[in-house]
Parts: C-alpha cells; sequence; structure tokens
C-alpha cells in the first residue's frame, strides 16, 4: 500500500525533482555561454564553475548567476573542461571541444564588451585587452597573404559575413542544445518502471536460484 | 544529498568503503532468507522511488531516505536491499555512481543497521504511542547518521570539502522531520495491521505482538 502510495506521489512530483546537477555549455566565437541546472529543475544559482584551458594549468574560477548561467570569453580556440560544483558536493562536468570554435567567428572582433566584462574577475582587464590584441593582429595575417588572388574587399565581406551566420546559427542552437541535454538528463517514467521491474526481476530470479538449490536436499 | 557522485572523494575512502560494504553485504546476504525477500523487494523498490519525491531546503533539495524503517523492518537483510536499491538509482536516475556505490551503501546501510540493533528491540515492549516515537526516532536517527556519514566521507577526501559537509548538515535538519513523521507511522501502521513484518517482534514471542494487536482497536 505505502509503495503505492509512493509511486503516485511520485508521478505528482516527476517535473519537480531536482537532485543532480547538470552543466552544459557552448560557443558563439569566443564567447562561451554555459548554465548549470539541476537535472529536471531549475537554474543552479551561486555554484561554482571551474574552467580548465585545454591541458594547460590555467583555470578561471566563475559563480553562477541567480538563473544558473555563466559566461565567459575563451582565450584560444582550445577544449575546454568545465566542472560545476555546487555547496552540497553535487558535481557536473562538461567538455567544451575545440571545433564548437568556428574558426570564422574566432577571428571576427570580440562581442559587445559589457556581455563578459562583469565576469572577468580572474583576468585581468589589461592582459585581456592585450590579449584580443594578439588575437586580431594574427587574425590579420592571413587574409593579407592571400591577397593578391582575390579583391580584398569582397574577401573581408565574405569572411564578415561567414562570422555573422555562424554566429547566428550558434545562437539559435545552443539554447536548442541546453534544452535536448536538460531532456536527457530528465528522470521519465520509463526509467522509474524500469527500476522497479529490475529490483522485482532480480529478486524474483534470487528467489528461483534459492529454491532451485534447495530443491535435491528436500 | 545522501548520494555522493563519483570524482569527488578520494580514492582511500572508496576503497574503504567498499571494503566495509563488501563484508556488511556478506552477513547480509545470510540474513536475507526466502521469508523475508519479498519484503526486501518492496522496500528496495520503496526506497527506488522514494528518492524522487523531493523536499526543498534553501538552495537544494533533498529526498525521503527512509533507511530507518529499512532497517527496522529487514534488519541486516537492508544491506542487499539498499545495494540493489542504490545501483538501480546510479543506473536510471544518474544518482551517485558506480565506483562510489561501496560508500554510499555504506552511508545508507549503517544506520539502517544501527537502527535495527539498538530501537529494534524498544518497539516489541513499547506501547503504541511508544512505538511512533521510537519509529520517528529510528526515521530521525537514521537521517542524522547518514548525514554525519556523508560528512565524514567529504571530510576524510579533502579539506576543501569542509564547507560543504557543513551545507549537508544544515540541510538534514528538515529532513529529520519529514523522516521521523513517516517512519513513527509507518512503524505504527505495521504494528497493527502486520506485526510479523517487524522481526524483532518474532524472537520474544508471538504473545507479545499478540497483546499488541489486541491492545490496538478498542
Amino acid at each position: 500500500m505505502k509503495p503505492l502510495a509512493l509511486v503516485c506521489l511520485l508521478i505528482v512530483s516527476i517535473p519537480a525533482q531536482a537532485h543532480r546537477l547538470v552543466v552544459f555549455a557552448y560557443a558563439e566565437g569566443l564567447q562561451v555561454q554555459g548554465s548549470v541546472r539541476y537535472a529536471g529543475g531549475g537554474g543552479a544559482a551561486g555554484v561554482a564553475v571551474r574552467i580548465r584551458e585545454g591541458e594547460s594549468d590555467t583555470t578561471l574560477m566563475l559563480q553562477t548567476d541567480p538563473e544558473g548561467r555563466f559566461h565567459f570569453r575563451a582565450r584560444r580556440p582550445v577544449d575546454h573542461r568545465i566542472l560545476a560544483t555546487s555547496s552540497t558536493g553535487h558535481q557536473a562536468r562538461w567538455h567544451l571541444s575545440a571545433e564548437e570554435f568556428s574558426p570564422a567567428s574566432v577571428a571576427d572582433p570580440p562581442a559587445p564588451a559589457q556581455r563578459a566584462s562583469s565576469y572577468f574577475a580572474p583576468v585581468p582587464a589589461s592582459e585581456n585587452a592585450r590579449d584580443e590584441h594578439l588575437e586580431l593582429s594574427e587574425s590579420q595575417h592571413p587574409p593579407q597573404a592571400p591577397a593578391e588572388y582575390s579583391p580584398p574587399a569582397s574577401r573581408a565581406v565574405d569572411a564578415q559575413l561567414e562570422a555573422a551566420i555562424e554566429g547566428a546559427v550558434a545562437r539559435q542552437l545552443g539554447p536548442l542544445r541546453a534544452e535536448l541535454q536538460q531532456f536527457r538528463h530528465e528522470v521519465r517514467l520509463s526509467d522509474v518502471l524500469g527500476g522497479l521491474g529490475s529490483i522485482f526481476g532480480l529478486a524474483g530470479l534470487y528467489l528461483w536460484w534459492r529454491s532451485r538449490r534447495g530443491e535435491p536436499r528436500r | 544529498m545522501a548520494h555522493i557522485p563519483d570524482g569527488v572523494l578520494a580514492a582511500p575512502v572508496l576503497a574503504g568503503g567498499a571494503l566495509v560494504a563488501l563484508a556488511g553485504l556478506r552477513y547480509g546476504l545470510r540474513q536475507l532468507d526466502e521469508a523475508r525477500l519479498p519484503q526486501a523487494a518492496l522496500l528496495a523498490a520503496a526506497f527506488f522511488v522514494a528518492s524522487l519525491i523531493k523536499v526543498p531546503v534553501g538552495p537544494s533539495s533533498l529526498h525521503l531516505l527512509l533507511n530507518g524503517l529499512m532497517g527496522l523492518v529487514l534488519g541486516w537483510a537492508a544491506v542487499p536491499a539498499l545495494l540493489i536499491a542504490l545501483l538501480m538509482q546510479a543506473v536510471f536516475f544518474g544518482y551517485g555512481g558506480l565506483l562510489v556505490l561501496g560508500v554510499n551503501l555504506v552511508i545508507i546501510a549503517l544506520p539502517a543497521v544501527l537502527c535495527a540493533g539498538l530501537v529494534g528491540p524498544r518497539l516489541v515492549t513499547a506501547s503504541r504511542r511508544g512505538t511512533w516515537t521510537w519509529g520517528a526516532i529510528a526515521g530521525a536517527g537514521a537521517v542524522a547518521l547518514s548525514g554525519l556519514l556523508v560528512c565524514l566521507a567529504l571530510a576524510l577526501s579533502g579539506p576543501e570539502f569542509l564547507p560543504a559537509a557543513q551545507v549537508v548538515l544544515a540541510t538534514y535538519g528538515p529532513l529529520m522531520l519529514v523522516e521521523a513523521a513517516v517512519t513513527g507511522s509507518a512503524v505504527v501502521f505495521l504494528q497493527r495491521l502486520a506485526p510479523e513484518l517487524l522481526p524483532q517482534v518474532r524472537p520474544e514471542g508471538l504473545a507479545g505482538a499478540k497483546t499488541v494487536c489486541k491492545r490496538g482497536p478498542p
């Protein structure tokens, strides 16, 4: 009777379930948008997010905002390992691979500064500015080299257009991917029934095994 | 948080937990006879499902553990039942993990077994009101002990987890109250309708159980 009541309660409370931490991040150019949520629940506020850049020891520490979101600007288009740790000890990981930083957008001038500025604390502002200049000067070299083969103006427009398209696609796809990721971690009724079935099935198997073993003796 | 996820604890803690869990499991399996297996399976299923019923506490959320009740009903047989339930939670819900299964089993099952040993004998001689009180003590005590064990596991793994451990401890207070009410009511219910389910009643003679039953409905 009690399990039945529990199952009823469970069916009512599935959408409110919040126990496991899930982190997700995607890149728009070098700008990385991320969110930390409880599986099937709302955003996880104030969760510490540690970002490791490639194989280096450079780490960036962030805190999620009240909606569980975080964003930062990557310095280089390399693999980023993201680790979220809540105050209660839950952990979640996400791997942002280098391929996700689209090459055209990476060369693009940085996104509006005010979007990222408040999350820049661990990276000193001056150093950051220098990095951006570095990226810009680097990215200007390749278009200059093949300039003889195509008119510079259309080349620049092409690159800009490509970057804009890639940025737009990333912006559209990002939330969709986040939703997909969240959906994947939601506990579904099939999970619950599968687990219950496994428990009773295992009990039956054990009983059967015990009875088989006991048979010859009786 | 009763389920510690993979990748948080240090290797020695994981190994120690696994060893203790194995020893308990060996003993528990011997106590699990055919007559008690259906109850074990039912309670394992209830435990499995109860993890989805969340009690929101501050920024985090907790769920019913029911390990006090499982200890009272199953005694040592609660250990294999809890192992199966935790395994299913790890596989189907992603709570906890396979590497930390041993530690999580100790965290949940040790309080259950202690409840069986310490509170169980008192239930036999208790009056009806006393039954509720002892059931509530078992429920609250088991949760409190589980919380302390989580803290111990975190603290042994590294000093950086001490703040997390404190948060865990703080959030266990409200859960203790809920768990006390649920376990107390469940034990009274069992004592009145199915006293044979509480194994501690049997060794003292069925007479004790019968008088309790007669005293029940006036």
